[in-house]
């Protein structure tokens, strides 16, 4: 091989296109090639650096980077510490949109949550004074592992939250996004509140605004109304006032660089659910609605509240061309509601990660009792090919994706190429609960989709006797 | 309850954090092309914290996190082999594992020579580099939009990481960042 080829076999390798022929090839080259080595190092330096800087849409497909990982270290000495100091602690699982914590006098901010959240408060105090039942005080700290919550703010500010989040409430006049989705409606007597994240701080100066802070990317704000003041924590520590339509990025220097406004990654209001069903928005109906989009926008939390999901996971109505349904041009399928659908969308070959090409929630049930989920699947096909959805229910919760145990229930909704373009009849699964929380996976376990698509909707779970 | 000592933890802390872009950048190097590398680095980041306990403080903390990675690595390829061709076999990934240590320094250093190469970049070419490793490396609807087609828009990828490659290298050998 031509040093030429070799750095073209090498990068086709980091992108996985290499044909098997090239990688036994390449192989051999850098069994024996220094030189093709440190190339190779070059690129793989190159392909991290890659990923890091520019999948800021991607958080959930890059690898964990220094950020993240303090999260989750922070997180899980958090959780060791809530074990520790259990009756200062609230671990809950909705059932439906309640308020929680009932306004006192002297509590900073009340909560709600929507149905299906999981989430841990944690006093900052733990073990002494009061619990956090009698409202969120100064230095109290939220996780937010699955779902959304609404804070009030005594100074009459507002922020919505979307999982996954960890904040923590550090004053009346400022609060600590370590990680997650939030807009903030800020109050008249508050101007001046701020909101701090590991990279941005944001000054407000009467406004409505949204800050993203997601793990594995430049944090983001976005300024839907009013004005506000974003400054770079590190770098550069770049400062700017922000006006209104406007949206800065922090780059890894602090320089804060124009990005579009999107106001479809934040939610203002808790999604509503129907209580007839013990899956929050199980119609994928209840988040912002995706743009119009050839096989849909990949998911954001603002799109699906409620479910935990994968970085192949798209949400989508209509195409580019604004024609309803799942697919491109006028090449559509409906489900039976012609509404949200949700699509695996898979664009690589080989078999996926589980996690990539999965959507899962977990929810409340009662151990010994019969549940049943109905689910509707479909498919739309540009090759031959069969597709097929496992959807599983698993005991317990599964916070870092779908569990590798044996699930209580499953079944497999298969679609044909034979079968033409559309939706099967829906499908039914029956599992007993053991214990106080399940969780329902569906992920995509196609052979080979990478021209076709499977996509579900209208998911709902009730108890049967 | 745990006796550790908070300084001491929170110094394991900071070495991990510091070296997670080491720690990925040997992962990616280890399985290229992998849709399972972030499975990998958060096994691998477990079993670090797990052992931490065997770290001795003062010693090559990247060494000893790549060779934690390695076996999980290893395992994860092991699995892989069976269903698909690799790029690394057994033989290379030792091999690449002796010398990732020293090569895949620098991440720092990198990491801003790349903002300046990014920045010379036109910004259509910055466009595809942002879809590609944004949307992942399916460039299909990309390349609809653009009307062009996949194959052209892969070899403007190669070109422009090439590039890429060749002015990172340039600026860290000029700022004397190479070890």
């Amino acid at each position: 091989m031509s040093p030429d080829e070799i750095e073209v076999a090498i990068q086709g390798a980091f992108d996985g296109t290499l044909r098997e022929e090239d990688c036994l090839r390449l192989r051999e080259v850098l069994k024996r090639d220094p030189a093709a080595r440190v190339l190779y190092f070059e690129h793989a330096a190159l392909h991290q650096l890659l990923v890091y800087r520019l999948s800021r849409s991607h958080p959930l497909d890059t690898a964990r980077t220094l950020i993240d990982a303090r999260l989750k270290l922070q997180n899980r000495r958090n959780v060791r510490a809530s074990l520790a100091v259990a009756a200062a602690v609230v671990l809950l699982l909705g059932l439906a949109l309640m308020r929680l914590l009932a306004p006192e006098p002297a509590a900073l901010a009340t909560m709600e949550v929507s149905a299906g959240s999981r989430f841990t408060v944690q006093a900052p105090d733990a073990g002494s004074g009061p619990s956090p039942a009698d409202g969120l005080r100064e230095g109290t700290r939220i996780r937010l592992d699955q779902g959304s919550l609404e804070l009030r703010i005594r100074n009459g500010s507002r922020a919505v939250v979307l999982a996954p989040a960890h904040l923590r409430i550090d004053s009346e006049s400022r609060m600590t996004l370590y990680e997650g989705t939030a807009w903030f409606e800020i109050g008249k007597d508050a101007k001046g509140f701020q909101v701090v994240t590991p990279q941005l701080m944001v000054t407000d100066l009467g406004t409505q605004f949204g800050v993203l802070a997601l793990p594995d990317a430049s944090h983001e704000i976005h300024v839907f109304s009013g004005k506000v003041i974003a400054r770079s924590r590190s770098g550069l520590k770049t400062e700017e006032q922000l006006t209104s339509g406007m949206a800065r990025l922090c780059d890894p220097a602090g320089r804060l660089k124009a990005v579009p406004l999107l106001p479809e990654s934040f939610l203002s209001l808790l999604p509503a659910h129907p209580p007839s069903t013990l899956i929050a928005n199980g119609g994928f109906e209840a988040g912002s609605p995706p743009p119009p989009s050839n096989y849909g926008p990949y998911a954001t939390a603002a799109m699906l509240p409620g479910w935990r999901f994968g970085s192949d996971i798209v949400v989508m109505r209509a195409t580019a061309e604004g024609h309803p349904g799942y697919g491109e041009r006028s090449i559509t399928i409906l489900s039976s509601t012609a509404d949200n659908q949700v699509g695996f969308n898979f664009g690589r070959e080989g078999r996926p990660s589980v996690k990539t090409v999965s959507l899962w929630q977990t929810f409340a049930t009662q151990p010994g009792r019969k549940y049943e989920v109905h689910f509707e699947m479909g498919a739309i096909f540009f090759e031959p090919t069969t597709l097929e959805i496992t959807a599983a229910v698993h005991d317990g919760d599964a916070p870092e994706g779908p569990p590798d145990s044996p699930p209580l229930a499953s079944q497999i909704a298969r679609r044909a190429s034979t079968d033409s373009n559309g939706y099967n009849l829906p499908v039914k699964l029956s599992f007993t609960a053991s214990s106080g929380s399940s969780t329902l996976v569906f992920t995509e376990t196609s052979e080979h989709s990478l021209s076709a698509d499977p996509v579900i909707d209208n998911i709902f779970v009730k108890e049967v006797p | 309850m745990s006796s550790e000592n908070p300084r001491s933890l929170a110094d394991f802390v900071g070495l991990l954090t510091r070296h997670q872009p080491d720690l990925l950048a040997y992962i990616i190097s280890s399985m290229p092309g992998d849709p399972d590398v972030p499975d990998i680095i958060q096994k691998s980041n477990f079993v670090l914290w797990n052992k931490r306990a065997q770290f001795r403080a003062g010693t090559d903390f990247v060494a000893w996190a790549f060779s934690i990675a390695r076996f999980e690595v290893l395992n994860h390829l092991k699995k892989q082999r069976r269903a698909r061709t690799v790029l690394l076999d057994q033989e290379l990934l030792e091999t690449l594992s002796a010398e990732a240590r020293e090569a895949l320094d620098s991440h720092d250093q990198r990491l801003v020579a790349l903002e300046v190469c990014l920045g010379q970049l036109r910004p259509q070419d910055r466009e595809l580099l942002e879809y590609r490793y944004r949307c992942g490396s399916n460039l299909q609807e990309y390349a609809d939009r653009e009307g062009r087609s996949v194959s052209a828009l892969s070899v403007t990828l190669n070109r422009l990481r090439t590039i890429l490659r060749r002015c990172v290298t340039r600026r860290l050998a000029a700022e004397g960042g190479m070890a």
